[in-house]
């Protein structure tokens, strides 16, 4: 069981430990009990023919049926507890599942992301779940079980984690070819942190600098990306693909697929089918320099 | 300790007589029946269940508001006829054991021509429901056209039971001696009837109580 | 009433009798067409039973070679072996193929063979039906496969849940061999359910009322009006599927007013009580071998039945908690919680039934009991993860994780592959007349049931640390490595221990010891019949006199008694007795279809029509269905009744 650090994973954690101690047992006295016919039935001293009703109600029927209850009991509360979080939310995290990466969105200050989830550290954070095209499933292991993204049916949830740091996340409903490869991050942060990061993302991107970073922009703006990618603060306006407006402050690339480093960046533009087999975007035929120049731009988009 | 003993003349060769006379229970091939009408049921019934589904699911004015209502004439006369031709088809089923072949034969007949009947005024309202509605447009449409299409195909089915047995009579393959093909199509047919009443009341009637 | 001492050396006695007396001329009448001819032409139970099991062996052979690969591939993290598509086409060829062409018709396999046996009559009700089905099944399960080298397989997972199985995500020809596959599939399924329970209800041996009906028998019998109900559900849905990707129905586009969760509940309505629909029959395979091997007829009978029906009824009730993470109401999870809780209970009944049988006898072991006892062990590990999941947050968590991938597999493979193994080694000399190898069959046992454990134990680890399941590959570094190697390695395990368990039969079927007619001393009325019976099964209908036919002395003798009885022995043609649902009187003398080619043509023209629908020839899709029928009104034309001396009412 991976180590808890949210209050929906920790009752499920709990959970866990009463349901598994209870199926330990039954399953210790049953096989405790096939084996022991098969070891000490061999050669009884006689066989009963009849009778055994008694046993088999007791014990298959009316221990169970308290067991069976009690296990209700746990699965109601789990359901209240759940549903509700402790206090009052602040924060509103709209993901919108694709085929394959997460985008993300802070509507209260507008800001927009991929594949990266800031929350502030014990703060229950409102979680609305759609799609852009099939169905998904929102998954942090260490902080809340599943829930669907579905077209149609916008689902709101919430989640909050006891400790900073940054939990891995995956999408667990079959969605395609890439479904091994959409995972995502939540970062939890203090307050203060948090807040400094959704200002930094409110900005438009940061203009360019050097005149390498110029020239990236001016390929970017011209060729293919930008009918795919917005970059805010220039002409980029896509949107079948992630917003880049401060992709170089990611930590991963690709929904959690490769590190953000220059050279992987600069492999994923020139072909990222060469990393995620089947992903929706198509390999880019730019020039060595191009490459180099836009990589380096959107590698200062912090 | 059993001593072996030779094949007996008696053993051998005798006329299957020995039954009773008269068959008693019903027989395999009515069971047979009666389990393929629970299977067909379930799809209808899951059929049905989808249609509400996806209206409530749906929300806002069913038919939706690029649709018209669906037309009344057709359907209702063609569903009467249908339900109505269950008294023939009962007739026939008496009409069987008692060996009155043309009455047998009659009754089927018309039988068979409500079935035709029905189907034919099915069409006639596709025709009127098109293009205001069509099964490609919306769920509406497809709803509305793939269930009343399923089961025409289940009366063509069951047209096809009566050819075989309206067949079967004028060669006197059914009979007196031998009238449970005809009970085990009526099964059919009433199963048919009744569907097209909740058909008809979901499709044509529901849409008007909004 | 005690076990009657095995009878040993061969032939039971009042058999011997019985054959004696109108054996030959039985023979005569029953003798079947041999070669070619003889195989497309036969209505034969055992033949078609026998044909059932090796064709879903086959499947099960194939399905777990996909199996194999796929665990190759995920043995080491992201590793290449195979690419997205193909991974995705394996495990969903898997699922399907496991599910519907092997786990299903493996169990009718056993049905075909042993209903008619154990109920004491000489055929299926509708034997000609019986024939359309296998071909049916043959079939469309070649359908299925041969999609695979065209790299066409299904690609949307078992459950294929849409919109991704609609044509915008996934537009090849791969859902169509979906949807198309299991509709074909389907019409054998229905076709041979229906026979099962017209069967078991008309055919019974004179005596054989409900109270002395086996429990096997009541098994099929449930498992196959589970599949009366349960069926049409997914037909429709898959029915609905294709018409939307080819001809632009709206039922799951919605953006024209479908909807996505209709598919999932029309699926799951149809697959929760499917999960049943194959552990039943294997339950009853366990509820035949376990009174045999413990030398006392099966406790607390009665709660053993009614355990059956209510799983059967119950199963319809709980399809939601496959859709716990969905985002349905509060109230909607809670009352399915309660409901999957509830079907634990008649599993519980069965499994202490079972238990206290085993310590109130006495104990034989051999690979058939060893499989049996296996299974008790497996199948409560697969069910209380099973009951685990009512706990909804906690299905949450794990919901979609390889956690969910060890239950099933331990209910599944540990359900119903022990138990159809443990059939197997107990009805092998029934079947083939040959023994197999008590050496052999342990190692067998101990093979499969620890490559069982190694491949599917670690899968509960991988899954509680995070792992989904449906992935090509996973990065390193999760803790997910070892759990994944470990199950790799059993996986091969299990490979070695199904190869060596082939070569077991096939020495037994090449050089094993002669089988008597009853080598284990059982209870039930197939082992009155020859190893391997004679085409007519019973020279003489017996009359039933417990639940015990060979243990009680009366039922066997009357075999004797009745052996110048014509109602018992019906020499004429092909001739079974009919008799009453509950208390078997007898009705009539009913009789049986001939050998016939019709089927055979049926089944055919159904695979040209399904295999035009799938390429899109509508016209020739449509000839061939009207061929179809055209075949169908002949055989209804050509009944027994009218040619023949006398009429078979079948329709
Ligand atoms: C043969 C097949 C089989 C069987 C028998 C079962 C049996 C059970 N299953 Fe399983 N199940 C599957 C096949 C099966 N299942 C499959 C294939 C899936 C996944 C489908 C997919 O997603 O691809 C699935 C998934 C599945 C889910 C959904 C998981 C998810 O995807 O989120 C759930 C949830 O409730 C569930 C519950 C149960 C329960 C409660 C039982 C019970 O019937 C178990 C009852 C048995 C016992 C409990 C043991 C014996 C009892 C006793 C010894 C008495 C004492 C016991 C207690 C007091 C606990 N199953
Ligand atoms: C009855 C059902 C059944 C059975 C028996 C099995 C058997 C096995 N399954 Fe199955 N499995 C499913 C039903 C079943 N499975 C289903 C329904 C799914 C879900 C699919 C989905 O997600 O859509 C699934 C998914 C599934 C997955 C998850 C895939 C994923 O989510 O990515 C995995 C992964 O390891 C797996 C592995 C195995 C293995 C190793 C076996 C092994 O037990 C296989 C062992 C068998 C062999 C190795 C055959 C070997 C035979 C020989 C070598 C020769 C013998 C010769 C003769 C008889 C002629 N299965
Ligand atoms: C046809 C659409 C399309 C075009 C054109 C396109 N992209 Fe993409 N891009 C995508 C999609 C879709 C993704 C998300 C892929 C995934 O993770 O599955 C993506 C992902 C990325 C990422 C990773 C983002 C992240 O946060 O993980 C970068 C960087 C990127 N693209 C850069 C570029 C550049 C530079 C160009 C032009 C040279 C370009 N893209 C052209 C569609 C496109
Ligand atoms: Cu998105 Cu799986
Ligand atoms: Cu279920």
């Amino acid at each position: 069981m991976v180590a808890p650090d949210g209050p929906k994973s920790r009752f499920v954690t709990n959970a866990w430990w009463i349901l598994t101690g209870v199926a330990a047992f039954v399953c210790i006295v049953v096989i405790a009990l096939a084996v022991g016919a098969m070891l000490f039935r061999r050669r009884p001293k006689r066989v009963d023919t009849e009778g055994g009703q008694r046993q088999v109600v007791v014990f298959g029927l009316l221990i169970p049926a308290v067991v069976l209850a009690a296990t209700f009991a746990l699965s109601v509360t789990g359901i209240a507890v759940n549903a509700n979080p402790p206090s009052p939310d602040r924060v509103t995290v709209d993901v919108i599942g694709h085929q394959w990466w997460w985008g993300v969105k802070y509507p209260d200050a507008g800001v927009v992301t991929a594949n990266e989830i800031h929350v502030p550290t014990g703060e229950p954070v409102r979680l609305r779940l759609t799609t852009g095209d099939v169905i998904h499933s929102f998954w942090v292991p260490q902080i809340m079980p599943k829930m669907d993204l579905i077209p149609n049916r916008p689902n709101t949830t919430w989640f909050s984690v006891d400790r900073s740091g940054v939990y891995r996340g995956q999408c667990a409903e079959y969605c395609g070819l890439e479904h091994a490869h959409m995972a995502f991050e939540v970062i939890a942060q203090p307050r203060a942190e948090f807040e400094k990061w959704l200002h930094r993302e409110q900005q438009t991107a940061a203009t360019p600098s050097t005149a390498e970073q110029q020239r990236g922009l001016s390929v970017f703006e011209s060729s293919s990306c930008a009918t795919c990618h917005t970059i805010r603060g220039t002409t980029a306006h896509g949107h079948v693909g992630p917003d880049l407006t401060h992709v170089g402050s990611r930590d991963k690339l690709a929904a959690g697929t490769i590190p953000n480093t220059f050279g992987n960046m600069a492999g994923w533009v020139a072909n990222s089918q060469a990393i995620k087999p089947g992903n929706k975007m198509p390999p880019q035929s730019l020039s060595p320099d191009d490459l180099r120049a836009v990589v380096t731009y959107l590698q200062s988009l912090e | 300790m059993t001593t072996l003993d030779t094949r007996t003349e008696q053993a051998i060769r005798r006329p299957p007589r020995a039954a009773p006379e008269r068959p008693v229970g019903h027989t395999t091939g009515w069971w047979g029946m009666v389990l393929f009408i629970c299977t067909e049921s379930m799809t209808f019934a899951a059929f049905l269940a989808s249609y509400f589904y996806l209206r409530f699911d749906h929300g806002g004015p069913w038919p939706p508001a690029a649709d018209k209502p669906p037309h009344l004439l057709f359907p209702s006369v063609g569903t009467f006829v249908l339900v109505l031709s269950c008294v023939t088809m009962a007739l026939a089923v008496r009409a069987a054991p008692k060996g009155r072949r043309a009455a047998l034969g009659l009754t089927l007949l018309v039988t068979l021509l409500a079935g035709c009947v029905f189907v034919a005024f099915q069409c006639v309202d596709y025709t009127q429901e098109m293009p205001s509605s069509t099964p490609t447009k919306d769920a509406y449409g497809s709803l509305m056209f793939m269930l009343t299409g399923l089961h025409v195909v289940h009366v063509l089915l069951g047209l096809g039971m009566l050819v075989v047995l309206v067949a079967s009579t004028l060669l006197g393959r059914i009979g007196p001696k031998r009238p449970e093909p005809v009970a085990i199509v009526s099964l059919y047919w009433y199963f048919l009837a009744v569907l097209a009443v909740c058909i008809y009341g979901t499709v044509y009637l529901t849409p008007y109580l909004s | 009433m005690t076990a009657a001492t095995t009878v040993t050396g061969g032939v039971i006695p009042e058999r011997r009798v019985a054959e004696s007396a109108v054996g030959e001329i039985l023979d005569e009448v029953w003798e079947e067409e041999p070669g070619l001819i003889g195989w497309i032409t036969t209505v034969n139970h055992k033949r078609i039973g026998r044909r059932y099991l090796v064709t879903a062996g086959f499947f099960f052979m194939l399905a777990g070679i996909n199996a194999l690969v796929m665990r190759t591939q995920l043995g080491t993290p992201n590793n290449t072996l195979v690419s997205p598509e193909l991974y995705d086409q394996l495990f969903s060829l898997h699922g399907v193929a496991m599910i519907f062409f092997f786990a299903t018709p493996f169990n009718a396999g056993f049905g075909n063979f042993f209903l008619p046996l154990m109920i004491g009559t000489r055929d299926m009700a509708f034997p000609r039906m019986n024939a359309v089905s296998y071909f049916l099944f043959l079939f469309s399960g070649l359908f299925m496969f041969s999609s695979l080298p065209f790299g066409l397989a299904p690609d949307g997972g078992w459950f294929a849940y849409v919109p991704l199985t609609g044509v915008k995500y996934l537009p090849g020809l791969n859902l169509d061999v979906y949807t198309l596959g299991l509709l074909f599939l389907a019409v054998s399924t229905t076709v041979g359910s229906i026979n099962f329970i017209v069967t078991a209800l008309k055919m019974r041996a004179p005596g054989m009322t409900l109270n002395r009906v086996p429990i096997y028998v009541w098994t099929v019998v449930t498992q196959s009006f589970m599949l009366i109900f349960a069926l049409p559900s997914l037909d429709l849905a898959n029915a609905m599927l294709f018409l939307d990707r080819r001809f632009g129905t709206n039922f799951f586009d919605i953006k024209h007013g479908g909807d996505a969760i209709l598919w999932q509940h029309l699926f799951w309505i149809f697959g929760h009580p499917d999960v049943y629909i194959i552990v039943l029959p294997a339950m009853g395979i366990i509820s035949t071998v376990i009174p045999t091997f413990s030398r006392r007829p099966i406790t607390a009978y009665p709660l053993v039945v009614l355990a059956t029906v209510a799983t059967g009824i119950i199963s319809f009730g709980v399809w939601v908690h496959h859709m716990f993470a969905v985002g349905l109401s509060q109230v909607s999870e809670s009352f399915f919680a309660a409901a999957t809780l509830t079907i634990s209970i008649p599993a519980g009944v069965q499994m202490f039934a079972w238990l206290v049988t085993m310590w109130k006898g006495r104990v034989v072991i051999t690979t058939a009991m060893l499989y049996a006892v296996s299974f008790i062990v497996a199948f409560v590990i697969g069910g209380v993860t099973g009951v685990m999941f009512a706990v909804v947050p906690f299905d949450q968590q794990v919901t979609d994780s390889y956690f969910v991938v060890a239950h099933f597999h331990y209910v599944l493979f540990g359900g119903a592959v022990l138990p159809m193994l443990a059939g197997l080694f107990y009805w092998w000399p029934k079947m083939t007349g040959r023994m197999t190898s008590h050496k052999g069959g342990i190692v067998s046992f101990i093979l499969v049931f620890t490559g069982f454990n190694v491949t599917f134990f670690p899968m509960h680890f991988a899954g509680m640390l995070g792992m989904p399941r449906r992935v090509y590959t996973y990065p390193s570094g999760l803790g997910w490595d070892i759990p994944n190697l470990i199950s790799t390695i059993g996986a091969f395990i299990l490979a070695a221990g199904f190869l060596w368990t082939f070569f077991v039969f096939a020495q037994s079927l090449l050089s094993g010891p002669r089988a008597p007619d009853d080598p284990w001393g059982a209870n039930t009325l197939e082992w009155v019949t020859g190893s391997p019976p004679k085409p007519y099964n019973f020279p003489v209908i017996p009359t039933v006199h417990s639940l015990n036919p060979l243990w009680d002395g009366k039922s066997l003798a009357s075999m004797e008694e009745h052996r110048h009885d014509y109602n018992r022995t019906m020499t004429s043609t092909h001739l079974a007795l009919r008799t009453s649902e509950l208390d078997t009187r007898v009705e009539k003398i009913m009789p049986m279809p001939e050998e016939t080619p019709v089927p055979f043509a049926t089944a055919v023209l159904l695979t040209a029509f399904f295999i035009s629908m799938l390429v899109g020839a509508y016209h020739a899709a449509e000839v061939s269905f009207g061929l179809c029928l055209a075949v169908v009104a002949f055989w209804l034309w050509r009944r027994p009744g009218i040619d023949e001396p006398e009429e078979a009412e079948e329709l």
